[in-house]
């Protein structure tokens, strides 16, 4: 266990390489470069000898395999670079942010499981009857949505025509001196909306498909033998099926975990979440490349380091599976 | 025992030719008949050929050209409800909403076919090639499609997207594609896998026709069937995706209309005006789900498990 987890971990440096040079690579078509940024064009152009100067000193004459391995040098000494724009190193920004995200994807990864799989295991119990139309419906519907439109309308119902709960941030700032309780609260109800809109397409797929594998399990034979020789129904539903219909779920979720780290970069954005994405967005918005490249880095490492971590499960849910 | 059951079920031959005949003609007439059972496909169906008929007529059926602004009737800038001479109200700039929802149709689902069939495009040939060949060709092919299956590709789709500064409505159809063919060439790989060893291949082989006549004329039309399904959810995927860039102002670019954008432009006026986020949402929503329930009722109706119903 031990071993293949180290193995695992060591196949991600590789891995993480690959994104680097990619997204370096990318960085490296657009217009223009780093000097740009740091000085005003006009006056940049009006003195061409300064410009090399400067472009000298930050080493943009190199080629960008260079370039590329200086900054992979920088990054394995634990430097990502200054923003364009704040000035201030990456890293500082950065890493009061990644546990936002973390914290954001985990309670919708948390949701999924509850909500999805309780209403597949609903549909599947009552295969062909009303609450398996109305929710099956439900989840196709929530499973097609556009997240960032279902934020919109969220947004619309609950904070401005409801005002139940509040549209952005994640805390309301005049109460940051009030009690660890009611700060809570504050931070709860800013929560609600993001974690449940990165959840609803996850609830959708999950439901679908526990549906369909709690229907396959139903019907085996070992099932129709507890049933025959007496278990009861609630240790059938939970040691028997439950468990066995849940494996494919977990295969399938390794898939997910890209789609929502990824999708938090817009959906951080809309609900104004100072996260991961948001940061990235700017960043990509603003055409700051070192924010780009470690919000890019760090978002693959949560895949990953996610993707160990359900395979992990995987063995816990099915002991069957050897690592 | 033989005699007894042929002579409980007398078929003529006439029959039995009528049934052979119709039997081998009609592989997707079989299918087509399974499909006609899933009522929430055939919906879909209707609902998505009304909208590509609707959408790519929007030149004859709009009232106004898409890009024409009447800054006369929207003198605050705020855009018009729904109503009189403008069914659907206006834009910020005057701009008939509803023109702009038939021409932001036109190009969504263009994006997403276009895109579609550039990832057939490019997994196809490389499915077949990791699939038929195996060896160094299939391990490297493979390695580069788990390598984009899990790292979240949207952000550097966004970055490719803004550093291309105003990327021309075709690049962004080419992006969406590049990223998405890793599915299309995982299932054409898995299908030749199984489909390599069986005898008509090797009949074909061992007739010494070319690799190329193999693949393409033996193997590749046996393989098709999952990748329809693939390709009909990867439609509604690249949809989503142009909206998303689109949204975020990375993708289509103004004046052009696309659901995306038109929801970008749209929310800055939720509270007042939530019919200009809600309409076009609503489309890629209903789209979405048509493409999806079409997706089902093919997979349901080519699942050669259910061929013995």
């Amino acid at each position: 266990m031990l071993k293949y987890i180290l193995k695992r971990i060591l196949t991600m440096i590789p891995m993480l390489i690959g994104i680097s040079i990619m997204c370096y690579f990318i960085i490296d078509l657009a217009p223009g470069d780093a000097s740009d940024m740091y000085f005003n064009p006009e006056i940049m152009a009006a003195h061409p000898e300064y410009m090399e100067q400067v472009r000298e000193q930050l080493g943009l004459d190199k080629p960008v395999y260079v370039r590329y391995v200086r900054w992979l040098n920088e990054l394995v000494h634990g430097n990502f670079g200054y923003s364009y724009y704040s000035k201030r190193p990456v890293w500082t920004e950065l890493k009061a942010r990644i546990g936002i995200t973390v914290l954001i994807a985990s309670l919708s990864i948390f949701l999924e499981f509850l909500i999805g799989l309780a209403i597949g295991i609903l549909c599947a119990k009552h295969q062909n009857k009303p609450p398996d139309y109305i929710f099956s419906t439900l989840a196709v519907i929530g499973h097609c949505v556009p997240a960032f439109w279902l934020a919109l309308v969220m947004i619309l119902v609950f904070a401005i025509k409801l005002k139940w709960l509040p549209s952005t941030g994640l805390y309301t700032p005049k109460l940051a001196n009030a009690s660890l309780g009611i700060r809570f609260m504050d931070r709860v109800k800013h929560l609600v909306l993001p974690v449940t809109v990165t959840a609803v397409s996850g609830i959708g797929s999950k439901a679908r498909q526990m549906r369909s594998s709690y229907l396959d399990v139903m019907n085996q034979d070992y099932i129709r033998t507890a049933r025959a020789k007496g278990v009861g129904e609630r240790a059938i539903t939970w040691t028997h099926t439950f468990r066995n219909a849940c494996i494919p779920i977990l295969t399938m979720m390794s898939g997910i975990l890209p789609a929502l780290i990824g999708g938090s970069f817009i959906l951080e954005s809309i609900f104004g979440i100072p996260g991961l994405g948001f940061y990235g967005t700017e960043a990509i918005l603003k055409h700051d490349y070192p924010v780009i490249m470690a919000t890019i880095m760090f978002s693959s490492l949560l895949v990953m380091v996610g993707t160990l971590i359900v395979d992990i499960l995987y063995v816990l849910v099915d002991p069957r599976v050897k690592l | 025992m033989e005699d007894i059951t042929n002579s409980n079920h007398p078929i003529s031959i006439d029959e039995e030719e009528k049934f052979f005949s119709s039997n081998v003609e009609s592989f997707w007439r079989m299918v087509w008949n399974r499909f006609k059972k899933h009522k929430l496909a055939i919906a879909g169906l209707i609902v998505l050929g009304i909208m590509i008929v609707i959408c790519f007529l929007a030149p004859v059926i709009a009232p106004f050209p898409y890009e024409e602004l009447h800054l006369s009737d929207v003198p605050d800038g705020m855009p018009l409800r729904p109503g009189g001479k403008y069914i659907l109200g206006t834009d910020q700039l005057g701009r008939d909403f509803f023109t702009r929802c038939l021409y932001g149709g036109r190009i969504s689902l263009t994006v997403g076919i276009v895109s579609t069939m550039i990832a057939l495009a490019i997994g196809i040939p490389l499915g077949c090639i990791a699939g038929y060949y195996g060896g160094a060709a299939d391990m490297i092919i493979m390695r580069v499609v788990e390598f984009f299956a899990c790292v979240p590709t949207f952000p550097l789709l966004l970055t490719l997207n803004a550093v291309l500064d105003n990327p021309s409505i075709y690049l962004v159809m080419a992006i969406i594609g590049i990223f998405g063919w890793g599915g299309v060439c995982r299932q054409v790989r898995a299908q030749f896998l199984t489909l390599k060893n069986q005898e008509f291949v090797q009949a074909a082989e061992a007739l010494g026709y070319k690799d190329r006549k193999v693949i393409f004329k033996h193997i590749l039309p046996n393989a098709l069937t999952p990748v329809i399904i693939i390709a009909t959810m990867s439609v509604a995927g690249g949809i989503l995706m142009e909206s998303s860039l689109s949204y975020l102002g990375l993708g289509v670019q103004e004046p052009i209309p696309s659901w995306g954008a038109m929801l970008k432009a749209g929310k800055s006026f939720l509270r007042d005006r939530p019919h200009l986020c809600m309409i076009p949402g609503i489309l890629i929503l209903v789209v979405s789900l048509a493409l999806n329930f079409i997706g089902d009722g093919l997979r349901d109706a080519l699942d050669p498990r259910n061929t013995r119903n």
